[in-house]
C-alpha cells in the first residue's frame, strides 16, 4: 500500500495505490492523518489503482472523512474499481461520502458553494 | 474444471496471508473473473478475521479451517473454527448504512458484505465447533 500526497493551495491530492486490510489500515490512516494538516479544505482521493478494501478500511476512510466535516472541510473519493464502488454501496457509504468519476468531477464535488 | 483447497492455519492475523495466497491459487487454476475474486477474497477475510479477532476467550493458541472449492458454475467456501458457540450470520451486530455522516457507526459491516455478496451462507454448530459454509455463482 502506498500513498502519495500533494497539496495545490488548500487542497490535498491523494493517490492510493495496493490494498487497504487489516495488514495496511493503520498506515493508511497514520498517512492520511498527517498529510491533513489544519488549513487543507478539500481532500481528493484517486482510488483508481486500489486494489483491495475491507471493513477496516472503510472504517478508517469513515473516521477521516467525519474529521474533515467537523472542522467544515470535505472529501471525494473517484475512479473506484467497479468492485469497490459496491462494496462502498453495500455500506450506504455512497450516501455520506462523495464518490466521483474522475478527478475533475471530484475537485468539483468539493467546491466552496 | 474443479478445484479444492483444505488450510489449516492457527488463529492470528498473519496467518491470514495463508488464505490470500490459496485464494490467489484457486482464483488462477479455475479462472475466476476478478469480481468473484475480489468478493469471495473480502468475504474470506471478513470472517476468518472475526474469528481471530473474537472467536476465543482463552488466551490458548487454535487452529481454524478454511477450505475453498470451484467449479464451473459456483465457488463454495468452509470456515471451521472451535472458539465460542457464534453464529454470525444471527449474532453479529446489525449495520448502520442509513444514518448521517456525524451519527454513523461501523460495526458489523464485514458480515453484512458476506450475507450480501454470496448467493447462500449457512452456520451450524457440531461437536463444539463453528462452521459457516457459503456458496457463490460464478456467472
Amino acid at each position: 500500500m502506498e500513498v502519495r500526497t500533494e497539496r495545490e493551495d488548500d487542497v490535498l491530492v491523494t493517490t492510493v495505490n495496493g490494498r487497504i486490510d487489516s495488514a495496511t489500515v493503520s498506515e493508511f490512516q497514520h498517512l492520511m492523518e498527517r498529510a491533513i494538516t489544519d488549513d487543507i479544505r478539500r481532500v481528493i482521493v484517486d482510488f483508481g489503482n486500489l486494489s483491495y478494501i475491507n471493513s477496516a478500511g472503510l472504517r478508517a476512510v469513515l473516521v477521516i472523512t467525519k474529521n474533515l466535516w467537523t472542522r467544515n472541510a470535505k472529501l471525494a473519493l473517484h475512479s473506484l474499481q467497479p468492485s469497490i464502488q459496491e462494496v462502498f454501496s453495500i455500506a450506504g457509504f455512497d450516501k455520506i461520502i462523495q464518490v466521483c468519476a474522475d478527478k475533475a468531477e471530484a475537485l468539483d464535488a468539493t467546491q466552496e458553494k | 474444471m474443479t478445484a479444492s483447497t483444505t488450510l489449516v492455519i492457527s488463529t492470528t492475523i498473519e496467518e491470514l496471508q495463508k488464505v490470500e495466497t490459496a485464494v490467489d491459487e484457486v482464483s488462477a487454476a479455475e479462472g475466476w473473473l476478478p469480481d468473484i475474486e475480489f468478493k469471495i477474497r473480502l468475504v474470506l477475510d471478513e470472517l476468518c478475521t472475526n474469528v481471530v479477532n473474537y472467536a476465543h476467550s482463552d488466551n490458548l493458541d487454535h487452529d481454524m479451517t478454511v477450505v475453498i472449492e470451484s467449479d464451473d458454475s459456483e465457488v463454495r467456501v468452509r470456515i471451521v473454527d472451535d472458539g465460542d458457540p457464534f453464529n454470525p450470520l444471527e449474532d453479529a451486530p446489525k449495520p448502520d448504512t442509513d444514518s448521517a455522516l456525524a451519527d454513523r457507526r461501523v460495526g458489523g459491516l464485514g458480515i453484512h458484505f458476506v450475507k450480501t455478496l454470496v448467493d447462500e451462507a449457512r452456520y451450524w454448530r457440531d461437536d463444539n465447533k463453528n462452521y459457516v459454509a457459503l456458496s457463490k455463482r460464478r456467472n
